[in-house]
């Protein structure tokens, strides 16, 4: 019952003509960005962060519109699978497997139909799983001391480097440098400043959002120059958007399945909607796949990993808005947004802004319809943009990153530093080091220190305290595991992993 | 050799930044661990991954052909060249020269390109300065 109030008030939320406006433009800027090739939801999110700050919207409004661009993302991602075999992000690359085929055999047209309804499926049954179990984990999160925070942060680091990434060294180097570059500034503890070089304006820390927009947008133009084959578009024609309905009802279990594996790797830290799709698929495959039709255009294997990575997008939620700790690439973006707009999210979001999180759980019902719509009776519009010029598409990206930075604080300064993390960007990525666990470094450094600070000082110098409840014994042992495993099972499947270049998963 | 050489770059700044956090003095106590402690763990850690990198190279990146590659270092040139130029010439003329620009390396043709940065400047401008109303400079040499 508190669960359906809350919920109510939450659409009252919602259906704010500004916040259904956001939420309207938002999906449909989602759905364009994930179309567009090359680019994810990521990547949108992070262009469009100063954006939404120079608008002066309020938090809720804020994460609504950007969540809607996230969801939206997510189900435009498949459009470029599909159509062109380029995914968008790591996550599409399993819709390519059958998306592609059935676009080759004429079917284009019914696997847009398939994977739209089957990304609602998803989509809709994690934001019920969010609206769940979020509250849950939430007055979980209530009984965290510092030395449990140190100890969170330390799991999520180890489970972001035994699930994602091919090679678990070079995503701690990544966690690593991330944070070290969150040590630049004043010291919390002692305000004495470190990592400086005397410049005043490293007094306050590396600004996410700077560093966010270079690492992703800047970077991404640089990936660009480098992969473009000048004058490569052709038009495409799919055919008439829509789907028997017995391809529907086929796949209707599929897409059950497919959400709630998707759901739950959403939730675990790092492992976001790459393992989400790879999971569905592969399980998919087992289970139903009698005919060995799966890779050939079955529609089934475009249902699966498209409930699947849409479900861990709604799931990888959870853990940014009770912890802290986002679940994806994605969701760190959403979190610096949140921290530069002064809400912390934990467990006290829920009592203190029950609107933002409410009002978040609320349009993301409301987007997922509308999302629907776009992307059925609407999808050519979208598909039309796979014929936009990379040479028109680069510079306006680019320069839309670019003014939203100079926008939020007018220094030249910044933009150089913004450049410096493109380059910078770039490097990592040349030698496969991720990076959204430097992100999530630079993110979560301060907390983590701070934390750890505060722990030890609680326990009087000792060490020990940090492994004082049975709630930190029991997330040591999961970091333990997280870095464990992976030296067991290292015949994971390699070539799915092994896809994602740009280090940007989910 | 790449990964070798990237551990080697590493193994020196984990070193380099473990030594400077020596320098963090405070007069009075403030918690056990001090502002030091944190950054030298964080050293500590990376040394030992540069190490096992060093030991254990993985993958060779392929790095682009010369010629992407000084395409890259125009791009980074321009962009660095675009914040230069965005007080003095403004805000319309500096952006139409850099998404021209841009275009220009990325394969279009003259015209193509001329057309994309005079629509992209204009339409940027309507949106962020008049939609969103963000003030963008109208240059030192028109006045602004």
């Amino acid at each position: 019952m508190e669960t359906l109030h809350l919920l109510g008030q939450g659409f009252g939320v919602a259906f704010q003509p500004l916040n259904l406006g956001l939420a309207l433009l938002g999906a449909f800027a989602g759905t364009i960005v994930g179309a567009l090739p090359g680019l994810g939801p990521a990547n949108g999110v992070a262009i469009l962060i100063p954006v939404s700050f120079t608008l002066g919207l309020r938090p809720e409004s804020a994460l609504i519109l950007l969540a809607s661009v996230y969801y939206g993302a997510m189900y435009g991602g498949r459009i470029s699978s599909i159509l062109l075999n380029i995914p968008g992000d790591e996550p599409a690359v399993m819709t390519t497997l059958d998306g592609y085929p059935m676009a080759k055999q004429g079917r284009g047209g019914s696997a847009l139909a398939i994977s739209a309804v089957a990304s609602f499926v998803g989509a809709t049954l994690a934001t019920v799983g969010l609206m769940l179990f979020a509250p849950l984990l939430a007055k979980l999160a209530i009984r965290f001391g510092p030395a449990e925070y140190f100890a969170l942060y330390v799991m999520a680091f180890s489970t972001l480097s035994s699930l994602t990434g091919k090679n678990p060294v070079k995503t701690l180097i990544g966690a690593v440098l991330g944070l070290m570059l969150a040590t630049v500034g004043l010291d919390p503890g002692s305000s004495i400043p470190r990592y400086t070089f005397g410049q005043m304006k490293f007094f306050e820390g590396i600004d996410f959002i700077v560093a966010i927009v270079g690492l992703f947008a800047i970077s991404e133009a640089l990936v660009f120059v480098e992969t473009l084959h000048a004058g490569e578009f052709i038009r495409y024609k799919v055919g008439r958007v829509s789907a028997r309905i017995r391809d529907i009802s086929r796949s209707f279990m599929t897409m059950l399945r497919g959400s709630v594996i998707g759901f739950v790797s959403g939730v675990l830290p790092g492992a976001g909607a790459s393992l989400g799709s790879f999971v569905a698929y592969t399980l998919e495959k087992r289970l139903v796949d009698r005919d060995n039709t799966f890779g050939t255009g079955d529609p089934r294997g475009v249902a699966a990993p498209e409930a699947g990575n849409n479900a861990a997008a709604g799931g990888a939620l959870v853990p940014m808005l009770t912890l802290g700790v986002p679940g994806s690439g994605t969701t760190a973006v959403l979190l610096a947004m949140l921290m530069s707009l002064n809400i912390t999210p934990g467990p006290l979001l829920f009592t203190q802004h029950p609107e933002v999180v409410w009002g978040l759980i609320a349009s993301l019902y409301l987007g997922n319809i509308v999302l629907l719509v776009l992307n059925l009776p609407l999808v050519g519009l979208f598909v039309r943009l796979l014929s936009v010029p990379g040479w028109i598409l680069m510079p306006v990206v680019t320069m839309v990153g670019f003014l939203g930075v100079y926008s939020i604080s007018h220094s030249v300064f910044d933009i150089f530093l913004m450049i410096g993390f493109g380059v910078g960007g770039y490097l990592l990525r040349k030698l496969d080091i991720p990076l959204v666990p430097v992100i999530l470094g630079l993110l979560l450094g301060d907390d983590m220190e701070v934390n750890l600070r505060r722990a030890l000082n609680l326990g009087n110098g000792n060490w020990l305290t940090l492994w004082h409840s049975g709630l930190s014994i029991t997330l040591w042992i999961i970091a333990l595991l997280g870095l464990v495993l992976p030296l067991i099972f290292l015949r994971r499947p390699q070539h799915i992993v092994d896809d994602d270049p740009e280090g940007m998963a989910g | 050799m790449t990964d070798r050489f990237t551990a080697a770059f590493l193994l020196i700044l984990a070193v380099a930044y473990g030594l400077h956090a020596r320098s963090f003095r405070t007069n009075f106590i403030t918690d056990p661990l001090g502002p030091q402690a944190w950054p030298i763990m964080l050293a500590v850690f990376l040394a030992l991954l540069a190490s096992y990198l060093l030991v254990r190279p993985r993958s060779d990146a392929r790095w682009p052909h010369r010629i992407v590659l000084l395409r890259q270092l125009v791009l980074v040139a321009a962009l660095v060249g675009y914040a230069l130029l965005l007080d003095p010439i403004g805000f319309l003329a500096a952006t139409v020269l850099v998404v021209a620009f841009m275009a220009l390396l990325l394969g279009a043709r003259w015209w193509q390109a001329g057309t994309t940065g005079l629509v992209s400047s204009a339409a940027l401008y309507l949106l962020f300065n008049s939609v969103l109303g963000l003030p963008l400079p109208v240059g030192a040499l028109f006045g602004g």
